[in-house]
């Protein structure tokens, strides 16, 4: 699944390659829809999963992750599915079919803990939100999945994007994407989630990450900006001073959408890093 | 909006395989539940009757209106108005949208609306999509008021509630809860709860998650260490959720127990100690020492201790003295003794030690002198200083002792070897005293048999008149043949009975028998006929309010007279109940009954007796008998002789079992006399020489019988 340099990217396109995915992805995709069927037993799920080792052992590690606090007792997949819950397993699988697990995964820097801190922020927010918990957590985990694609597609082009576009405003990176592929990680990332079946909600806030909040923007939307937010911050949670100086009034902007005082968003953070480290050391 | 464009493509694709459908669709969108409406250059070209009753419309009253005069307003996520919604997909981005619908008539209906674009033209021609969702709205609304209810509940309950998050984090704990941890729950959400559990509570409770969350309901027992230093006892009940994303979680409740637990606790060591001293009690004691012998072959040892006399405390001092003593006992007991044995109460003025490390009998005669020593000096009892003694038996078990029943009572034996040997002792314990008691106790229980089957048979001695050697009364004699030891002497069978309480049984039974039997020789035309059956009493049988009543039943049974029992109670018996004595025996001597008084001789032989009681025979004793020819003894007898006259009695010369001491004794005076010289005891059937006496009326040896 490589671009050629000359092609540039359409929701019709990116389809058409998700298509070629290799045989192992595809027990990932099968994992998909039976998350979707609502008449799936945790069961199913769990035997879905099994026939995929990488998403097996992926499975498995995170439920044992401190961030559930049954570190080494979790034994069997049924046991994790229930663990970890129907959400969660679904986007694990997503991220698998989408090539950014395993060994051989090819995926943009610090990708994994950008999610884990996203995840753990969007989930620490989302009950104040009235986001379903395990929602805001796959949100947060697959916020940027379309990069993973992207740089799947292409991985040239994305480091050299990459490269480019690492100052803080993401809003120029979305914009080297765009010119070097065609289409922006975010909405990559809809595109994707959306053939999956992702319920709509997810799919629309992941599309609009990138977009400022206003007052319209969606439960979900604010939740993930503020998960982002909480995560950044975790970044620098035990040193005030530091760079997030710059940062601070747009998160301080997202965290009030996100309904968090900023003043507790400190304390908030604490937890979040602690959070963020044990689900980001499951994905090794 | 992605979702839409793959929709939407598939629809076309379809539209243009089959171009039969065309005509048709106007159709579908007529019949359609969903208000749908054609919307060209801003009015409404065309709308199906559906969306018509939803506006509360004729049908057609919308066609060539405005499509702004379909009152629509937008709700936000809190289902607050936020303003007139529009529809126009070149404004909207096209998503289905939650909106209040304000109908003809005024009222207003929840609805979802959505717009989709079907031409690219300037005027562009779009199509309006709503549909009722007042139903699901109302749906809402009941869940959260029930929510809002629950809410309230969880946030008031006394104990503590708490819902899971995922894995073992928790969402929710309401106040309850956080009482119980002593923390603010916003500490105690995420896995933080589980914190302050002490580390060894740890696995259980992490345990009882993962059950939880496998689907089992758990209940599990844990200690909190709060923020002040205070560790709790929790205990908590997990129940399986299954949600509606189909992730395991739980929801529990969580409850202090430490001061029930605490409760119990304490009415547990109450159970298992005695109340005035504290130490263990009996069955505390039981249990302490079935743990060390129960599989162990090493010997141990117990002391069983009773106070002398405690008796006369607590009957002169009171018993607020006799409590003080005991616990000023027991504090010396248990301030005395080695770490590892154990002072237990028995009971009363009963203490046991235990000494699970002392295997010698020569180590526990040392404790226990040792303890004697403590106990004999003086103790304090405020108005007065009292000094009391104890007797301790001294038990170190052996292979035979196999349970802990045996262990105390050999103790309890050695005990009673110490009291009989003078009180204020130690003695160790004797095999040889148990097998005597053992003994005892098997006769016992033979004896209660063979009375309830009739086993023990009754001989009679008669009582006869050395005159014309014919036989006055019959005294009747207990003879009982054990199974195993064979014939046992009735003056021991006698005692064992009083000792074991079936003196009683007994006697009644030799009563009914003797009634029964005089009524039987009495009813045969010929034969043997003595004037009264003299039966042998124990005080304590007098004791029994029955006993009277039992005597005048045995003769009215069969049909005889008062006169013609009589009753024989040694001067020993007498002396041990003469109040009550003088009083039964009065009523039974005033009624007829005779009364004799046995063994004279032996005791104070107090002619006082004679004048209490209303005596009709006097029954010297065999060594005066005997010595009958000592001029001494000679004098005595005679003397009784007189005396017993006097007051309008006779004399019975007992065992007289030569020529000579008959002779001796007629001299002297006693008209009755008895011994194997002249009659001696035999069944009813083996009576052959009384009745032959009887008969023939012959005197046995006429010439010793003149004078």
């Amino acid at each position: 699944m490589t671009l050629a340099p000359t092609e540039r990217l359409t929701e019709d396109r990116l389809l058409a390659e998700l298509e070629r995915l290799p045989a192992q992805q595809a027990a990932a995709v099968r994992v998909l829809y039976v998350a979707d069927d609502p008449t799936s037993s945790a069961s199913d799920l769990a035997a879905a999963v099994s026939v995929d080792p990488v998403l097996t052992a992926q499975v498995m590690r995170l439920a044992n992750s401190a961030f559930y606090g049954l570190s080494g007792r979790v034994r069997s997949s049924d046991f994790a599915v229930t663990v970890l819950g129907f959400a969660t397993v679904r986007s694990l699988a997503a991220a698998h079919a989408a090539g950014a697990i395993g060994d051989d995964a090819v995926i943009p820097t610090d990708f994994w803990a950008h999610a884990a801190a996203s995840a753990a922020g969007a989930a620490q927010v989302s009950a104040r939100l009235g986001v379903p918990r395990p929602e805001a957590f796959s949100l947060g985990l697959l916020h940027d999945l379309g990069a993973a694609v992207l740089c799947r597609l292409d991985p040239v082009s994305f480091r050299e994007v990459e490269e480019r576009a690492s100052a803080p405003d993401t809003r120029q990176a979305a914009l080297f994407e765009k010119r070097a592929f065609g289409m922006d990680h975010a909405a990559v990332g809809g595109t994707v989630l959306a053939a999956w079946r992702f319920p709509a909600e997810l799919v629309d806030a992941l599309a609009a990450h990138h977009e400022p909040l206003t007052a319209t923007s969606s439960r979900w939307q604010r939740c993930l900006a503020a998960g982002q937010s909480l995560a950044t911050l975790s970044r620098f949670a035990d040193d005030r001073r530091a760079d997030a100086t710059d940062l601070l009034p747009k998160l301080e902007g997202d965290l009030r959408m996100g309904d968090v005082d900023p003043r507790t968003a400190f304390d908030l953070s604490r937890g979040v890093r602690t959070e963020a480290q044990a689900i980001a050391a499951s994905f090794g | 909006m992605y979702r839409d464009v793959v929709c939407s493509g598939e629809v076309s694709s379809r539209r243009q395989d089959d171009i039969d459908v065309a005509p048709l669709l106007e159709r579908a969108a007529w019949v359609s539940a969903e208000g749908i409406a054609l919307v060209v250059a801003g009015v409404v070209r065309w709308a199906n009757p559906a969306l018509h009753a939803m506006c509360a419309l004729d049908p057609g009253a919308l066609v060539g209106r405005a499509v702004g005069q379909i009152d629509l307003v937008e709700l936000d996520d809190e289902d607050t108005a936020a303003g007139r919604a529009d529809l126009d997909p070149d404004r909207s981005d096209g998503r289905s949208r939650r909106l209040v619908l304000r109908r003809a008539d005024g009222s207003s209906v929840a609805v979802s609306g959505a717009s989709a674009r079907l031409q690219a033209t300037p005027d562009g021609a779009w199509v309006l999509r709503l549909r009722e969702i007042a139903a699901r709205l109302r749906a809402d609304e009941a869940l959260r008021s029930s929510e809002a209810r629950f809410r309230a509940l969880a946030d008031h309950a006394p104990i503590g509630v708490f819902l899971s998050d995922v894995g073992v984090r928790l969402a929710y704990v309401n106040p309850g809860f956080a009482r119980v941890w002593g923390r603010s729950a916003d500490e105690l959400e995420g896995d933080s709860w589980l914190d302050p559990v002490v580390e060894e509570d740890q696995a259980a409770v992490l345990g009882a998650v993962a059950s939880v969350l496998g689907g089992e309901r758990a209940d599990v027992t844990f200690r909190v260490l709060r923020l002040d230093g205070d560790v709790r006892t929790l205990e908590a009940r997990f129940v399986p959720l299954v949600g509606v994303d189909r992730q395991c979680s739980f929801v529990g409740s969580v409850e202090d127990v430490t001061d029930a637990r605490a409760r119990e606790a304490a009415l547990a060591w109450q159970a298992r100690h005695d109340a005035l001293t504290g130490l263990p009690n009996r069955a505390e004691l039981w249990d302490r020492i079935h743990r060390h012998v129960d599989g162990s072959e090493r010997p141990v040892s117990l002391l069983f201790f009773d106070l002398d006399d405690f008796k006369l405390v607590n009957d002169s001092l009171g018993h607020a003295a006799g409590d003080v003593l005991l616990m000023e006992v027991a504090e010396r007991l248990r301030a005395t003794v080695r770490d590892g044995d154990v002072v237990a109460r028995f009971g009363g003025d009963e203490f046991v030690v235990f000494c699970p490390g002392t295997s010698t009998e020569q180590e526990a005669a040392h404790i226990a002198e040792r303890l004697l020593a403590v106990l004999k000096e003086p103790v304090d009892l405020g108005s007065r200083q009292v000094r009391v003694t104890a007797s301790a038996g001294i038990l170190v078990s052996t292979p035979e002792h196999r349970d802990t029943e045996a262990l105390i009572r050999d103790a309890d034996i050695a005990m009673y070897q110490a009291k009989s040997a003078g009180k204020a002792r130690a003695a160790l314990f004797d095999a040889g005293a148990r097998r005597r008691i053992e003994h005892r106790l098997d006769i016992v229980s033979d004896l209660r048999r063979a009375l309830a089957e009739g086993e023990v048979d009754v001989a009679y001695q008669p009582i006869v008149r050395p005159a014309d050697l014919t036989t006055a009364g019959a005294e009747a004699l207990l003879r009982y043949e054990h199974p195993v030891l064979g014939a046992l002497p009735a003056d021991q069978v006698i005692e064992i009975a009083e000792a074991s309480g079936c003196i009683d049984e007994l006697g009644g039974y030799v009563l009914d028998r003797a009634c029964a039997d005089l009524a039987a020789w009495r009813s045969r035309a010929l034969g043997w006929r003595p004037q009264y059956v003299s039966v042998n009493l124990a005080a304590s049988q007098l004791a029994n309010p029955e006993f009277e009543r039992r005597v005048a039943h045995a003769l009215s049974r069969n049909g005889l007279e008062t006169r013609d029992l009589c009753l024989e109670l040694t001067e020993s018996q007498l002396m041990t109940e003469v109040a009550l004595a003088e009083e039964v025996l009065g009523r039974l001597a005033r009624s007829g009954v005779r009364l004799a008084i046995d063994d004279f001789g032996t005791g104070y032989s107090s002619l006082a007796y004679l004048r209490r009681f209303p005596v009709s025979l006097v029954k010297i004793e065999r060594s005066f008998v005997r010595d009958a020819h000592d001029p001494s003894v000679a004098a005595i007898i005679e003397a009784v002789v007189s005396v017993t006259r006097a007051l309008g009695g006779a004399v019975v010369a007992e065992g007289v079992e030569t020529t000579e001491q008959l002779d001796a004794v007629v001299r002297l005076g006693c008209r009755l006399i008895q011994g194997y010289l002249v009659s001696r005891p035999g069944l009813p059937h083996e009576l052959p020489v009384t009745r032959q006496l009887a008969l023939t009326g012959a005197p046995f040896d006429a010439r010793t019988c003149t004078t």
